[in-house]
């Protein structure tokens, strides 16, 4: 990882991610407006100087909002992509180490899991524990760890017939050593590509999640987009157009992080 | 051979599917072999590809499990043992392989690839001892923060031979540890296991298709042919005086710099993946002594003299 | 029949592989290229074909019967490969396509060149593996190339080679991934093609091999050439060090009676090739000479050429 070049993508990437970060944990402390304080007379008001972005069908500055839900994605993204690449990482690696009977099982449990839709799952899971933050990160989690893991196992089978790891395995390591030591830093930069992707698309599923309700009971995006669709028509184009800007942005900023990297490690 | 065998193996089967147009056919990688190995005896294991010896070598340090057959460590039946039972073993017997381009981790710096194996032995290495294992293999101080991208193959395969004696193994068997490096490095290579068999004190089971690499190191050589021993001896014996045909086909068909080595002996037709005959000698269809029992009867493996012993119907008068 | 003046190759990223090299191959001749990687051996045989990259620097000429191949049109360029000169290289599996079977593959050439029937070439081109010690060759001809043994694919591939009946043929490592007693066969089948008219340039790094088959034979080491000769001269009596290093290097059976000695140093890089000669950090006769100025070769009374500063002429 010596040689840093940074390209166009990567830093698109960075800076609309650390934009939205700053803007998103610590805009409240620059700009004091409480994004769910109600002004029912002064809904539907376009962008202006007191309400940057416009106020909401309650009177909400749409602005607030925008910056609250941004702490929103911003933590389910990452946390939510952190959470796949880890157990899609450990899992795909041990299953391909392992192999036979280890293997195969795991392999079919993938299976299972790319076939459940996430809007059942979730909504199981809500019914269960209700709803909740934690819960959606452990929902997205759950759901899209196996892509990974498919493609760190194809990795794996190749890496375990090298000589260097028959070497290890001779020379008593046991398999955890051998994972850990040898065989996740020689795909560390797969994985690490990877994380940018499972954080982009953990960025969509949280806003498709909170579009239909499952907000975590937190202000999000999603949410908003949903309630302000049934005003496009009477011209209130800013309740829709900064949520929707915001999910395309923040989703895009680690997608590029994820292009940039691969482009620089190519 | 007074003291109990330092390794054993017995009957050792172990076979593989190969799916050829179409057509599954199971094959005998190694065929019901019993070898022995006594420390302070090199041996130097003979064949060509097809012979069985790679898989043999795996099953003899355990990178492979055997589909029969027992192997015994000093007393200690090994055979189905994993794991934490193997913790004597892995550290006494340590493996050398063919490709110095893929037997070292390529994210690890040299010092680390030693210290690796210093770790695994649960010792915590001094930068003095991986200088020190660097000197014992003739490597300048500055290879140590080097990555293996960044060296020659000779200098790699040296790293290998560093760390394996980390581990202060009694026995290394090395695969082909010269035939991925360039001639003029080969025998600096040969050269210093040869000083290393001394002052380490360690054993070789050397496995290689190079006959010539092994009198160097080894006392005694086993031939092996699809899977079977053929023929063993001592060296010098089974240099100067081949007994199985194939090992008088092999010393012969190798080009040697002393004029054209036309010993008049032919040259085997076909080669061990097509021509293995099965129900009796698995040379039968390229010897050119056969005869009618070959055909049908397997050859047994006996002594013909001291320490001698092969496999062949010819010599049972 | 072929000769190489002054070939000069420079590959794009700066690293010379081969300096002022000339070398000559006449008729029913096997010319040795020995040398190890980085020699510049095979470059040698990509130059002749003209297959290095385009964007290569490569300068001097290759004369085929007077005319230079390195000044050759791509159509004439095209008559000339595999019907006058054809190269036979190490990996016989990476040289087939997968998918086809083995026998369309070896007649496909002449088949769509000289548009010979497809029957007629079959019918050729199993006289021509069984020629070259291939069993069974008309099963073998529809076989799939992974479905072949090493030595047969091997062959298969020679088959190819000659199946336009080219005067001359390259082989560049033909036996390095095969058995020794496959070797020998491959070799008892290379010295009939001797026999029978063809000039071969037979590169190697095994110097054993090339005494067993060549008449003449060039060393090569970092891209230069250190000897040249026939080889009762260079091999039975060699003169560069290089070369005798490399012969009392080598385990042979017969270094198992001689000893063996042990040639010390490293292959150097060629992108910073030590000053003066190129050997001169692993010669034990190395002298100050031989450390600044690079030596040129230089025709000895016996007729062969050395490139060395110490070389002591044999009277």
């Amino acid at each position: 990882m010596a040689n840093v070049k940074l390209n166009g993508e990567l830093l698109f990437g960075i800076s609309v991610i650390l934009f939205f970060t700053i803007t998103s944990f610590f805009g409240k402390y620059f700009i004091p407006i409480n994004p769910s304080v109600q002004h029912l007379s002064a809904a539907f008001q376009p962008p202006s100087w007191s309400h940057p972005f416009g106020t909401d069908y309650l009177g909400r500055d749409v602005f607030a909002r925008t910056l609250e839900g941004g702490s929103v994605s911003i933590e389910v993204g990452v946390a939510a992509g952190l959470l796949t690449v880890v157990i899609g990482g450990l899992v795909g690696i041990f299953s391909a180490y392992y192999g036979y009977k280890v293997d195969i099982t795991i392999q079919r449990v993938v299976d299972i899991i790319l076939s459940i839709p996430l809007i059942v799952l979730a909504l199981v899971l809500v019914a269960l524990f209700g709803s909740s933050i934690a819960l959606i990160v452990f929902a997205i989690g759950i759901l899209t760890w196996p892509s990974l893991a498919r493609i760190t196992r194809a990795e794996t089978l190749s890496l375990k017939e090298r000589d260097f790891v028959y070497a290890e395995i001779v020379a008593g390591a046991s398999g955890i050593h051998v994972v850990f030591r040898h065989l996740i830093p020689n795909q560390a930069k797969t994985i690490l590509v990877y994380s940018g992707l499972a954080m982009s698309s953990a960025t969509l599923i949280q806003a498709a999640l909170s579009y239909l309700g499952f907000t975590g009971g937190s202000v999000s995006w999603g949410f908003d987009l949903y309630m302000a669709q049934q005003y496009i028509f009477n011209g209130s184009w800013w309740m829709t157009f900064f949520p929707g800007a915001a999910i395309t942005l923040t989703s895009l900023g680690f997608y590029m992080i994820s292009e940039g990297l691969r482009k620089m490690w190519r | 051979m007074s003291s109990p065998p330092f390794l054993s193996l017995r009957n050792i089967v172990k076979r593989f599917t190969k799916v050829v147009g179409g057509q599954t056919t199971l094959i005998s990688a190694v065929d019901n072999l019993n070898l022995d190995i006594f420390l302070g005896q090199s041996v130097g294991i003979i064949g060509e590809s097809g012979s069985g010896k790679t898989t043999l070598g795996k099953i003899m340090v355990k990178l492979l499990d055997p589909d029969g057959g027992t192997i015994s460590f000093g007393q200690k039946d090994i055979t189905r043992l994993k794991g934490s039972g193997l913790r004597d073993f892995r550290a006494s017997v340590q493996m050398i392989f063919q490709d110095p381009y893929s037997s070292l981790d390529p994210k690890m710096r040299v010092k680390d690839l030693i210290a690796d194996f210093y770790r695994l032995a649960n010792k915590k290495p001094t930068r003095e001892d991986i200088l020190r294992q660097l000197e014992l293999v003739s490597l300048d101080q500055d290879v140590a923060d080097k990555l293996p991208h960044e060296l020659s193959g000779g200098q790699r395969q040296r790293v290998a031979i560093a760390r394996a004696l980390s581990l202060n193994p009694k026995l290394i068997v090395a695969d082909e540890p010269v035939s991925a490096l360039d001639v003029s490095i080969r025998s600096q290579i040969l050269q210093l296991l040869a000083k290393l068999q001394g002052q380490a004190g360690v054993t070789y089971v050397l496995i290689t298709h190079d006959i010539a690499t092994l009198p160097l190191l080894v006392d005694y050589i086993y031939v092996m042919y699809a899977g079977s021993i053929v023929e063993s001896a001592p060296t010098r014996t089974l240099i100067d005086r081949p007994l199985h045909p194939y090992t008088k086909a092999l010393i012969s068909a190798v080009p040697d710099l002393d004029g054209n080595r036309e010993s008049g002996l032919p040259i085997p037709p076909g080669d061990v993946e097509e021509a293995t005959h099965s129900g009796g000698c698995k040379y039968y269809g390229r010897c050119p002594y056969a005869m009618a029992v070959c055909r049908d009867v397997e050859p047994s493996l006996r002594t013909v003299e001291k320490g001698v012993m092969v496999a062949c119907h010819l010599l049972d008068r | 029949m072929l000769e190489v003046r002054n070939l000069s190759v420079v590959y794009p990223d700066g690293t010379p592989a081969l300096q002022n090299l000339s070398i000559s191959l006449g008729t029913r001749e096997v010319l040795g290229i020995i040398g190890e990687s980085g020699s510049g051996k095979s470059t040698l045989a990509l130059a002749i074909m003209r297959l290095l990259p385009p964007d290569a620097n490569v300068k001097g000429e290759i004369l085929y019967n007077g005319k230079d191949i390195l000044g050759l049109s791509k159509s004439e360029l095209e008559r000339v490969r595999g019907t006058e000169i054809a190269m036979i290289f190490q990996d016989a599996l990476s040289a087939f396509d997968p998918l086809m079977r083995v026998g369309p593959q070896i007649v496909e050439k002449a088949v769509i060149k000289k548009a010979l029937g497809y029957e007629e070439a079959r019918a050729r081109a199993i006289d021509l593996m069984r020629g070259l010690g291939v069993t069974n060759p008309e099963a073998r001809f529809d076989a799939y190339p992974h479905e072949l043994s090493g030595g047969l694919r091997q062959r298969a591939f020679i088959a190819m080679g000659l199946f336009q009946k080219p005067k001359i043929i390259i082989l560049d490592e033909p036996t390095s991934a095969l058995d020794v007693i496959t070797q020998a066969q491959l070799i008892q089948t290379i010295r009939g093609l001797k026999e029978v008219g063809l000039s071969m340039i037979f590169i190697t790094h095994d110097i054993a091999l090339a005494s067993t088959i060549c008449d003449r034979v060039a060393v090569l080491y970092a891209g230069k050439m250190m000897e040249y000769g026939s080889v009762h001269q260079v091999i039975r009596r060699p003169i560069h060090p290089y070369t005798q290093g490399l012969i009392e290097s080598t385990p042979t059976l017969s270094s198992v009676r001689r000893g063996l000695k042990v040639m010390k140093g490293y292959l150097p890089n060629l992108k910073s090739l030590p000053g003066g000669c190129r050997f001169h950090p692993r010669c034990p006769y190395a002298t100050d000479i031989c450390r600044s100025v690079d030596p040129e070769l230089a025709e000895l009374s016996d007729g062969r050429l050395v490139a060395c500063h110490m070389a002591a002429d044999p009277k």
